[in-house]
C-alpha cells in the first residue's frame, strides 16, 4: 500500500508541473496589455518610459519562460506574488476565500451523501416498485438539471416567495453560525443535489449487484434481520465505488463553485477566479487557479488511496 | 404448430450481411423506451432549431419598448417578453440553434482530436503513451467549466471560440476512452496477423482498431452533447459565451435573473429548455450505453 501511495504521488508530480505550465501560459496569453490594464487611469497620462518602467518593475517585460521560472520558484516557497489590483499578497486573498469555498464544498457533499445514499438504498431494496421508479426518475432527471438554474429556482421559492433564506451574500461562521448556515444552505443544496442524483444511481446499482451475492444469501439464511443484512453486509461493499465518487466529487465541486458563487455572490475561490480573469489580474488568477487544480488532483489522489485501502482485491502493479 | 426456422438460420446462409456491432447497439437502444423518448426530445429541438425562421413568431432581436416584460400569453407572446420587449419563445428557438451548434461542433472537435490521441497512445504504448496520457491527465486536472472559462477568456468570447473551448475541455474523455479500447484490441490475433502481413500502423489503426473501438464513442458523444449544452449555457450565464444580442439560453437566464421577483418566466423557460435538451441527450446516451452492455444486447 505504501509503495502504491508513493508511486501515485510520484506520478502526480509531472501532472502538477505540466498543469502549472498550462495554467501560466493561458493566463499569460490573456488578451490586453496587463501593464496598461493595471495602471488604470494612470496609463492614459503616462509616457512610454513610465509604462516600460511599470512592466520592468513587475517583470512583465521578461520572456514567458523567465516569468514562469520566477513564479514557480516563488510559488514553491509559498509566495504567489501580489495582486496587481489591490496590491495584497495573493496568498492572503486565497487564505480569506478558500475556507468559504471549502465550507460550501463540504456542506454540499454532506447534502449529497444524506440525500443520495439513502435514496439509492431504498431504490435498490424496493426494486421495481413505485418507490424505485420515483427515486430513479428523480435521479435521472436531476443529473440533467443545470445547477445554476436549480439555484435560481431555489432563490425564487425560498427567498423571493417564502422569504425564508437570503437571496445572496455570505455571513462568516465566526460572526454568526446560524446566519452562516442560512447563507450557505441554498448554494450548497444547488451544488449538492446534482451529485446526490449521481450517488443515488451509483448506490442503487452497487446495492443491486451486492444483494445478489452468495454471502448476502448466507447472511439471510443465518436468520439475520433484513435491516442488518442491508446496512451491515450489503451497504459496506456497495459503498466502495461511492467513496471514489466522493473524492472525485470534492474535486469537481471546486469547479462548480465558480458558477454557484457567482449566482449567490459568495466571496470564495470561484468569484476570485472570475474577478481576476476579468480584471486581468495575472498574479491573483494564477494563484487561485493553482489552488483549485491542486484541490482537484489531491481529491483524485485521495479517492485512489481510499479505493485501494477499502478494496484489497485491487492489484497495484 | 409452425415454426419460423428461417429466423434461426445464420444470416450468412440467408445471404444477409451480419449486422455490425454498431447496428446491433442502435437496434437495442431504440428498443429502450427512455432512449426513444430522449431521441424524440432531441429531434424536436433539432427541428425547431433548423426551422427557426419559420417557427419563431417574431424576429429574436426585435425589441418592443411598449411591451417590456409582458407576461406569458399577452399580445401574442406565448412565453412573454423580456426586459427589452423581445419575444421569449422566439429567442428560445434561436437560442436552441446556438446550443445545438456548439454541442455538435464541440463534440466533433473533442472526437477529432481525442480519438487519434487515444488510438496512438494505446497502440504504440511506451513513451508515446506516457507523454500523451500525462498531457491528457493535465487537461483533466482542470475543472471543465474553469478550463472552458479560461480558454474563452484567452480567445475572447464568441461562437467559434466557445465551440473550441468546450471541445478542448472534452478531449481527455475521448482520449482515455479510446486508449482503453485500443489497448485490448491491439492484442487481438487479427491485429497480430495484419502486422505479420506487413501492414503499417496507420492502416492497422484505421482498418482494424478504429472499427472495434468506435461504438463507445457514440455513447460518449451523446453524453458529451449534454455536457456541451450545459457548458455553453454556463459560459453564457457567466457572460463569457456568445455575446449579445445573439440569443443564448444561458444569456437569457442571466438577464432574467435580474428580474427574478417580477418576471418569473424569464428565469423559468430558458432553464427548462436547457434541462430538456440535456435530459434528451442523457437518455439517448444512457440507452446506447445499456445497448452496449452484452447482457442487455442479447
Amino acid at each position: 500500500m505504501k509503495a502504491y501511495m508513493a508511486r501515485r504521488l510520484l506520478q502526480m508530480m509531472p501532472v502538477v508541473l505540466l498543469a502549472t505550465v498550462m495554467m501560466f501560459l493561458m493566463v499569460y496569453l490573456l488578451p490586453g496589455d496587463p501593464a496598461i490594464n493595471l495602471m488604470g487611469e494612470e496609463a492614459a497620462v503616462a509616457t512610454e518610459e513610465q509604462i516600460a518602467g511599470f512592466r520592468a518593475r513587475y517583470g512583465l517585460d521578461k520572456p514567458f519562460i523567465v516569468q514562469y521560472g520566477v513564479w514557480l520558484k516563488n510559488a514553491l516557497q509559498g509566495d504567489l506574488g501580489r495582486s496587481f489590483r489591490n496590491k495584497e499578497p495573493v496568498t492572503e486573498s486565497i487564505a480569506a476565500r478558500l475556507p468559504v469555498t471549502l465550507e460550501l464544498a463540504i456542506l454540499s457533499t454532506v447534502i449529497a451523501i444524506f440525500m443520495g445514499i439513502p435514496a439509492g438504498i431504498v431504490s435498490a431494496v424496493k426494486r421495481n416498485t413505485v418507490v424505485d421508479m420515483i427515486v430513479t426518475s428523480f435521479s435521472v432527471g436531476w443529473v440533467a438539471l443545470p445547477n445554476f438554474w436549480f439555484a435560481i429556482l431555489l432563490i425564487m421559492v425560498f427567498s423571493v416567495i417564502l422569504g425564508w433564506l437570503p437571496v445572496a451574500g455570505y455571513v462568516p461562521l465566526v460572526q454568526d453560525p446560524l446566519g452562516n448556515l442560512r447563507s450557505l444552505l441554498l448554494p450548497a443544496f444547488a451544488l449538492g443535489a446534482n451529485y446526490a442524483a449521481v450517488m443515488a444511481r451509483q448506490t442503487r446499482s452497487g446495492m443491486l449487484e451486492v444483494l445478489n451475492q452468495d454471502y448476502i444469501r448466507t447472511a439471510r439464511a443465518k436468520g439475520l434481520r433484513e435491516q442488518r443484512v442491508i446496512l451491515l453486509h450489503a451497504l459496506k461493499n456497495a459503498l466502495i465505488p461511492i467513496v471514489t465518487l466522493l473524492g472525485l466529487h470534492l474535486g469537481r465541486v471546486l469547479g462548480g463553485t465558480v458558477i454557484i458563487e457567482t449566482v449567490f455572490a459568495i466571496p470564495g475561490m470561484g468569484l476570485l477566479v472570475i474577478a481576476s480573469i476579468r480584471g486581468r489580474d495575472y498574479m491573483a488568477a494564477q494563484g487561485a487557479i493553482l489552488v483549485i487544480i491542486l484541490g482537484v488532483l489531491v481529491s483524485n489522489l485521495l479517492a485512489d488511496f481510499a479505493y485501494a485501502y477499502l478494496d484489497p482485491r485491487i492489484k497495484y502493479s | 404448430m409452425t415454426e419460423n426456422h428461417a429466423s434461426f438460420a445464420p444470416a450468412v446462409l440467408l445471404g444477409r450481411r451480419r449486422p455490425s456491432r454498431l447496428q446491433r447497439m442502435l437496434r437495442v437502444a431504440l428498443g429502450l423506451r427512455l432512449g426513444v423518448f430522449g431521441l424524440v426530445i432531441v429531434v424536436l429541438f433539432l427541428i425547431l432549431a433548423v426551422g427557426a425562421p419559420l417557427v419563431a413568431p417574431f424576429p429574436p432581436e426585435k425589441a418592443d419598448f411598449v411591451l417590456m416584460r409582458a407576461s406569458p400569453g399577452s399580445a401574442g407572446h406565448l412565453l412573454g417578453t423580456d426586459a427589452l420587449g423581445r419575444d421569449v419563445f422566439s429567442r428560445l428557438i434561436y437560442g436552441g440553434r446556438i446550443s445545438l451548434l456548439v454541442g455538435f461542433v464541440a463534440v466533433g472537435i473533442a472526437i477529432g482530436i481525442g480519438v487519434p490521441i487515444g488510438m496512438i497512445a494505446g497502440f504504440f504504448g511506451g513513451l508515446v503513451d506516457d507523454v500523451l496520457m500525462r498531457l491528457m491527465d493535465t487537461l483533466y486536472s482542470f475543472p471543465t467549466i474553469l478550463l472552458a472559462l479560461i480558454i474563452v477568456a484567452v480567445l475572447q468570447p464568441g461562437l467559434v471560440n466557445v465551440m473550441a473551448a468546450v471541445g478542448i475541455t472534452s478531449i481527455p474523455v475521448y482520449a482515455r476512452l479510446v486508449r482503453g479500447g485500443t489497448l485490448s484490441v491491439r492484442e487481438m490475433d487479427y491485429v497480430t496477423a495484419a502486422r505479420a502481413l506487413g501492414a503499417r500502423a496507420p492502416r492497422i489503426l484505421a482498418l482494424h482498431i478504429w472499427p472495434n473501438v468506435s461504438a463507445p464513442i457514440l455513447v460518449q458523444g451523446s453524453l458529451g452533447m449534454a455536457f456541451a449544452v450545459l457548458a455553453e449555457a454556463s459560459l453564457s450565464f457567466l457572460g463569457l459565451g456568445v455575446p449579445p444580442p445573439t440569443p443564448t439560453w444561458g444569456g437569457m437566464l442571466r438577464d432574467g435573473f435580474n428580474f427574478i421577483d417580477t418576471a418569473w418566466w424569464l428565469s423559468i423557460f430558458p432553464g427548462l429548455a436547457i434541462f430538456l435538451l440535456v435530459l434528451g441527450f442523457n437518455f439517448v446516451g444512457d440507452s446506447l450505453r445499456d445497448a452496449l452492455d452484452p447482457r442487455l444486447a442479447h
